[in-house]
């Protein structure tokens, strides 16, 4: 049975890019001799990314190459958590913390931090659910908390629990309604949340599309090519 | 008979058509009902798999679909790759129940956006299968190969008949006006 694996932690996406998906199976464009083109394409889009990856060595690159040997060319999915770079700032996120503040992260109630030194991580809050949405529907009406009504043609956002799927807006509509693509991967109800920082679930489009080159001192020009895969899929296929 | 109606072709002729085929496969097994996109849909009430490869190749290829005219036997290949196992075996278990089984080939525009139905099935292809043909390819492909055949095809004669000796007195009983079309006949003059 395939398995759904986890993002290595610590490893930073350093290039990413959005890639035509299967939309593009069968696309072309008709003319008439009036120049008037009429364009088609296979309906039921999909992500498909490209992301580059900084130069690593030691732990870093041995967990790396470890993650793209156990996807086997698409056999395996991994999950692929978001972080827009470009997303909303703190204070639009509702969040009340200096950056400062935000990168130390939070301590246990009694003030100590884990073992290794590290603190609780901090993450944007969550906004819940205005009305439930079904699977394969493209409006999507969120709460009024924190950053409900905050969103913009452009931004990213996601669904838990167990909703594996990346969202754009593509309209604002207005009092917390937006327009997303790609559609619902999985029915919304009012107990979902929705949150700005998605996660994924992706498999290497083919054995060729991922590398490991490792030099003289670094690992240089990492990349690999995900394409998505759908939450039922990875309930069905990748349950292992 | 038309198969779209005014408001159809309004929607056929916007500067921007999404469309899919769906492949309706009465195996033995049960109904196997495809489509040449990805994912999941339920279209006409009834639930479609996706078959196209998300690598942007195409899992399931069509021929060109003709149009079914007299004097023309039309047939369209479907091929089906990346199958799994299960499904391969199936195919070639049933291989001899699966030929001349109904397969109906119908076309569906969409929304590019929302993924929307803007115009239903149409069937624009009824036909039969003919026997599958599985290729092994390497250690990774596998194809299976059918050819549907148009439900037209056993009217497979000119209109009205040919014009010859047989058709003339199938038409006009008795009569041999045609009986030396096509026959080289020699005289000989003395």
């Amino acid at each position: 049975m395939a398995r759904l694996i986890s993002w290595p932690v610590g490893l930073r996406v350093g290039n990413s890019e959005p890639l035509s998906g299967p939309r593009a199976v069968g696309s072309g464009a008709t003319g008439s001799i009036a120049n008037f083109n009429q364009t088609f394409s296979s309906p039921f889009g999909l992500w498909r990314w490209r992301f580059s990856f900084p130069s690593m060595n030691g732990q870093m690159f041995r967990r790396y190459r470890g993650w793209i040997t156990a996807l086997h060319g698409g056999a395996n999915a991994t999950r692929v958590p978001f972080c827009d770079p470009d997303g909303l700032t703190l204070a639009q996120l509702g969040v009340d913390a200096s950056p400062a503040e935000w990168q130390a992260g939070q301590p246990w109630s009694n003030g100590q931090s884990w073992a290794n030194g590290q603190n609780w991580q901090s993450s944007p809050p969550s906004v819940s659910i205005a009305s439930a949405a079904s699977q394969g529907g493209t409006i999507v009406h969120l709460g009024s908390e924190f950053w409900g009504l905050q969103l913009g043609v452009g931004d990213f956002l996601g669904f838990f629990p167990l909703h594996l799927g990346l969202y754009m807006v593509t309209e604002v509509i207005g009092s917390g309604r937006y327009r997303i693509w790609p559609p619902l991967r999985k029915e919304l109800t009012i107990a979902d949340s929705a949150t700005v920082r998605p996660t994924m679930a992706m498999k290497l489009e083919s054995e060729e599309s991922a590398n490991a080159p490792r030099g003289v001192a670094f690992a240089e020009g990492l990349t690999a090519t995900l394409v998505e895969v759908l939450d039922y899929d990875v309930k069905a296929y990748f349950a292992g | 008979m038309t198969v779209f109606s005014q408001d159809e072709l309004a929607v056929l002729s916007s500067p921007h058509v999404a469309r899919a085929w769906f492949l309706e496969l009465d195996l033995s097994d049960g109904l196997l009902r495809l489509h040449n996109g990805v994912g999941r849909i339920t279209v006409g009430g009834r639930d479609w798999n996706g078959v196209t490869n998300p690598l942007g190749g195409q899992m399931v290829s069509l021929s060109n679909v003709e149009e079914p005219r007299f004097g023309q036997a039309v047939a369209v290949n479907i091929t089906l790759s990346g199958a799994n196992r299960a499904f391969l075996q199936t195919v070639h278990s049933t291989r001899r129940e699966i030929e001349g089984r109904r397969a109906d080939l119908y076309w569906a525009a969409f929304d590019g956006e929302t993924g929307e139905l803007l115009l239903g099935l149409k069937r624009l292809f009824p036909g039969k299968i003919t026997s599958p043909v599985i290729h092994w390819q390497g250690i990774g492909s596998r194809l299976v190969n059918v050819t549907i055949e148009s439900i037209w095809s056993g009217d497979n004669y000119p209109f009205g008949g040919r014009w010859n000796d047989a058709d003339q007195r199938r038409r006009y009983p008795g009569d041999k006006g045609l009986q030396y079309v096509g026959v080289k006949v020699q005289e000989q003059w003395q």
